[in-house]
């Protein structure tokens, strides 16, 4: 039995030996969520606050260490709530026509999505923004979340914000639903282990 | 943290030395891994390891009819991982759309560099996680064979430990048998047939199991002895973890059933008997192929 000991301890010091420190890149994700109630007749035009306080709160949650080489995003919906305000008028409007606009840190506009048409259900649905993505609206808010993953923030700035702006089909209908904006972000950082 | 103690098992099982301090790390590494392309990811660690499993289990074909033999040594295996176990094709999955098919993207041998797919249309981006840049997976184990009786023997494998914080009981377990064919046959070589079946498990996360048939032949002259086997290769292995969706907080078991590639195999090697002391080294030549040496010491056993 001692030699059978003997020979784990041997094994035990092999495989010890064979042990190695790697470093590696790691992805790790969130999704942040913006929303906004619309309770109006006609064409609407809404403003969504996105505060930098939120985001970095988010990425601390991760535990990067502070090494992050890039932030991605990997997907974008929109949860569309009908009859979410009550006390008003019900939803009548069987779609909306809508564009999402990212407003940056000095007011500039990027398209992200144009003349989006989405179906107004009686029930909540997800709809999948991808396909409507417009790229360099994208790519800006990329640099933007890449700017407070590394705490690079223009003086004074706070939030940055995203549009939302559309009509009602049948024309002046009245809407009545909430627009949830969920946002997959994805963090690349590198690390030991 | 049912993630890190899966990874905390593999990597016991892949002989690297686990860091505490990198647990949300870990978690992530494998966060992405809950269907399909977990199972890919994880294939060519089921296939080195049952490889390992199945080498050095003998180094000779004589069996005695009747009388003492014993051999006690230490086999240590090594499966070189060859550069197609390293990437896989995979699927992006999760909230990236539309869905894309990808060539080289790491598996858990791989570059620990991850692969990041954009879709040229949106900007969005897919980040299939890296792995761990592993060249070759050794292992150890202590091997006992007795016999014979009616030219037939046993060989016992055994290691763990009682229970190992946060990942649990380690044990691993073999035993096989193994008959003389000689004994029947004038032949100029000894010649005999075995089976052997291993069981390997970590807690609750690794699971496995590997069988192997084996005709082996050997060839003795004083002091070295040549040997070789044609062996058929038998196994399966589960791992299981839970994961935790990161933003709903929703724990989803996950079970991967894999199976070791490897069926047949030709082992080659040759051993030195120095008195009772033996030292052999062998090459088995299989899809993920292997080498193996061992150094013991037996009696009656050449």
């Amino acid at each position: 039995m001692k030699t059978l000991n003997s020979l784990l301890v041997i094994t035990v010091i092999a495989l010890l030996m064979s042990c190695d420190a790697k470093e590696v890149n790691l992805y790790p994700s969130f999704t942040h969520t913006a929303e906004v109630v619309v309770n109006q007749e006609g064409a609407y035009d809404e403003a969504i606050d996105i505060f930098v306080s939120e985001i970095s709160e988010a990425i601390a949650d991760l535990d990067t260490d502070g090494g992050i080489l890039d932030v991605m995003i990997e997907g974008m919906f929109l949860e569309v709530t009908p009859n979410a305000a009550s006390g008003v008028p019900e939803n009548s409007a069987s779609r909306t026509t809508s564009s999402i606009v990212l407003t940056d840190w000095n007011g500039g506009e990027h398209l992200l999505i144009e003349d989006l048409s989405i179906e107004l259900t009686e029930v909540t649905q997800e709809v999948n923004l991808q396909s409507s993505l417009r790229k360099a609206g994208v790519k800006q808010f990329r640099d933007i979340l890449f700017a407070i993953a590394q705490n690079d923030i223009p003086a004074g700035k706070e939030k940055v914000g995203v549009r939302l702006t559309g009509s009602p089909t049948p024309s002046g209908s009245y809407i009545n639903a909430e627009l949830k904006l969920k946002i997959k972000i994805v963090v690349e950082y590198k690390t030991d282990i | 943290m049912e993630k890190l103690k899966l990874f905390f098992a593999v990597c016991l099982s892949v002989m690297l030395l686990p860091r505490p301090a990198v647990s949300q790390d870990i978690e992530e590494l494998l966060s992405k891994y809950t269907s399909e392309n977990g199972e890919k990811y994880m294939q060519p660690f089921a296939d080195a390891f049952s490889a390992n499993l199945n080498s050095g289990l003998f180094h000779n074909a004589k069996l005695k009819k009747m009388g003492f033999q014993i051999y006690l040594g230490l086999e240590t295996q090594m499966a070189v991982i060859p550069s197609s176990q390293k990437t896989m094709t995979a699927t992006t999955e999760g909230d990236f759309f539309p869905k894309k098919s990808v060539d080289g993207v790491p598996t858990v041998f791989g570059p620990t560099d991850g692969l990041k797919v954009e879709d040229d249309q949106s900007g969005t981006v897919y980040a299939f996680p890296g792995g761990l840049d592993i060249g070759s997976m050794p292992m150890a184990t202590p091997q006992l064979t007795i016999g014979s009786v009616f030219g037939t023997n046993l060989t016992f494998r055994y290691a763990g430990t009682n229970k190992l914080e946060d990942v649990g009981k380690i044990s691993l377990f073999g035993w096989g048998v193994r008959h003389s064919v000689d004994q029947y046959l004038p032949l100029p070589v000894n010649l005999a047939l075995g089976y052997y079946n291993q069981k390997f498990s970590v807690g609750e996360y690794i699971d496995a199991s590997s069988s192997l048939i084996s005709l082996q032949t050997s060839y003795s002259i004083p002091v070295v002895t040549f040997y070789g086997g044609l062996g058929y290769e038998m196994g399966s292995m589960s791992l299981s973890y839970t994961y935790e969706d990161a933003d709903t907080n929703e724990q989803t078991s996950i079970n991967f059933d894999l199976t070791p590639s490897n069926k047949i195999k030709l082992t080659g090697g040759f051993g030195i008997n120095l008195g009772p002391v033996n030292f052999h080294a062998e090459y088995n030549l299989a899809k993920q192929s292997s080498i193996s040496a061992g150094l013991g010491i037996g009696f009656g056993d050449k």
